[in-house]
């Protein structure tokens, strides 16, 4: 399968044919969409690629593969994917929010020589807390309860109950429209990537992340504490912590400005 | 006018990152605290660290996306670490202050326990389903064993006589009408003397021995059967009389490379060959010429094929 189809690959092209690469990874539970607030400020500069993973957003599910995407590594491949079917080659800024974020560390790990630098906005690179030394900010029953809870929400619901639906009165279209569009995907594929997501530990190959990276973590942020920005700062050898005053775990859609910003003063140094 | 405070389900107002602004009385009697407590705080503070992380993941996307969002179930931390499944609706509004966020929170206890027991129905009926797929699996999987079972002779592995009836009906239904078919009735020469010099463990033996050769020099389409005590029978389709004179002739190679404690092994061959028919009685009087050969064969001192014109 073509894999721009099969990854809902959108390129926005700058003026010279030959400008760096800005690639965005998103997190869990959302799609390419996330950046529209980020992608106007490096128009014409950057050529930007956008994508989702395979099983979420407009991807084709068709794609989806159980095993393969039981595991990070899996979305790390789509991200890999995506690079050889435009003949990207290297020079790569990656931006990943959340969970995208160890997508493109464990994609970097895979192929060094793909990248350049890194902006990583609200990671975590291990969300379950491993104590005595390791705050992830979870337990593990916490995220077992999530996942029963996306059973209870309209992602587990929404292709189990949709012959019904489709018999009975009209839904709220604006809801319809947005799971659709937005943070819906296939509750199987969506399920699955939250077990890979909110499971993962990904501390011990932090170390093999030589490129520099810019980690952009939000002052108030329920899913990824201050001490997540600090461990992952002190374990990626060429970092930059940079606290956004943002309460939530989306400064790029809530604060795209302050996201927008950082990158560029980072990016100009690079 | 209606006050917030007299509506009968929790309302609060929070600014566009979830700081709250205002609660209802009907939510802080939910959560068993007083609103001062709350003013400023971020309301991932009500909610259990599940729903703090679908409503990161989820909510909060989708408010920063579009306007509303409904229906969206949660868990509230309640009194003494209660956890309250609650319904929510929020909605972006332009208030007095700015933007901000109003929140509709409906308890929902009772739909929470129908859809707990509705997934767990859901759950076991896929592992019924599945259960199912696997017995119907075994079934066929043993349905098969009986039929190759039934069909087969249980000393040698090789068909038995229903198989080779079943074959031969089958060659009649689908096959040329200008195409002919052969057989050959192979018999052990002398194999009563083997059994009663050397026991009849030792005549098993030679029999599975040659059983194995026959199925060697046989085509891929032909049908190696075993007939009787110490008789076989080649069926060979699409094959005429001088075809299956030459596999004849393998046949006889093969039981050379059979060896009882009684010295090799020789066999004696009828062959028969016809034109093809559709009649009932096609295979019958085939054997029947078959057979009459073997006797020629062996009238004629064994070791030998015979073939009936």
């Amino acid at each position: 399968m073509d894999i721009r189809k099969r990854n809902n690959v959108q390129v926005i092209n700058a003026i010279r044919p030959d400008a760096p690469v800005l690639l965005y990874a998103n997190g869990f539970g959302c799609n390419q969409h996330m950046w529209r607030h980020i992608t106007p400020a490096f128009e014409g500069e950057y050529r930007q690629v956008l994508f989702d993973y395979v099983g979420s957003g407009q991807a084709a599910l068709a794609a989806f593969d159980a095993v393969k995407y039981a595991d990070l590594q899996g979305y790390a491949q789509d991200v890999l994917d995506v690079c050889d079917a435009l003949g990207i080659e290297g020079g790569v800024h990656l931006v990943g929010h959340s969970v995208g974020a160890s997508i493109g560390l464990l994609a970097f790990i895979e192929r060094p020589a793909l990248f350049n630098h890194m902006v990583l906005v609200g990671p975590s690179p291990c969300f379950i807390n491993r104590p005595p030394d390791y705050h992830g900010g979870f337990e593990r029953q916490d995220l077992e309860d999530l996942l029963d809870l996306m059973d209870q929400n309209f992602m587990g619901w929404a292709s189990y109950l949709a012959p019904i639906v489709a018999g009975g009165p009209q839904a709220d279209s604006l809801g319809a429209e947005l799971s659709e569009s937005f943070c819906s995907t296939d509750p199987v594929a969506a399920r699955i990537f939250a077990q890979a997501t909110f499971f993962a530990d990904h501390r011990s190959e932090l170390q093999q992340v030589t490129r520099p990276c810019l980690i952009l973590q939000h002052g108030n942020d329920a899913l990824a504490p201050l001490a997540v920005g600090e461990f992952l700062h002190a374990q990626l050898r060429d970092s930059t912590l940079e606290v956004l005053e943002v309460t939530g775990h989306c400064a790029h859609m809530s604060h795209p400005h302050l996201v927008a910003a950082a990158m560029q003063r980072y990016l100009s140094l690079a | 006018m209606l006050a917030v405070d007299d509506i009968p389900c929790a309302l609060m107002i929070t600014d566009p990152g979830g700081h709250i602004v205002r609660m209802n009385r009907e939510l802080l009697v939910l959560i068993g605290s007083s609103e001062a407590l709350w003013l400023g705080r971020s309301m991932d503070g009500l909610l259990t660290p599940a729903s703090r992380i679908f409503s990161q993941t989820h909510l909060f996307p989708t408010l920063y996306h579009a306007k509303a969002v409904r229906e969206v179930f949660l868990h509230l931390r309640g009194v003494d670490g209660e956890t309250i499944p609650v319904m929510v609706n929020a909605v972006r509004k332009p208030l007095e202050s700015g933007d901000n966020l109003v929140w509709a929170i409906f308890v929902a206890r009772e739909r929470s326990r129908f859809e707990a027991e509705l997934i767990k129905a859901r759950a076991e009926a896929q592992g019924l389903a599945q259960r199912l797929v696997a017995s119907n699996e075994q079934v066929e999987l043993q349905n098969r064993r009986l039929s190759d079972l039934s069909l087969s002779d249980p000393l040698t592995g090789l068909k038995n006589r229903r198989a080779l009836k079943t074959t031969a009906r089958h060659w009649q239904r689908t096959a040329s009408s200008l195409g002919s078919a052969s057989l050959l009735m192979v018999d052990v020469d002398y194999f009563k003397r083997i059994n009663d010099a050397h026991g009849h463990p030792e005549g098993d033996r030679v029999l599975v021995d040659f059983a194995r050769q026959l199925q060697a020099c046989a085509r891929g389409s032909d049908l190696v059967v075993r007939y009787g005590g110490e008789e076989f029978v080649l069926w060979l389709p699409d094959t005429d009389a001088a075809a299956a004179a030459r596999i004849a002739e393998r046949v006889h190679h093969c039981a050379q490379q059979v060896h009882s404690a009684a010295g090799r092994v020789t066999v004696s061959v009828g062959l028969a060959s016809a034109l093809h028919q559709s009649g009932t009685d096609f295979l019958d009087r085939l054997l029947k010429r078959a057979d009459e050969a073997v006797y020629r064969a062996k009238a004629l001192g064994r070791n030998c094929t015979f073939v009936h014109d």
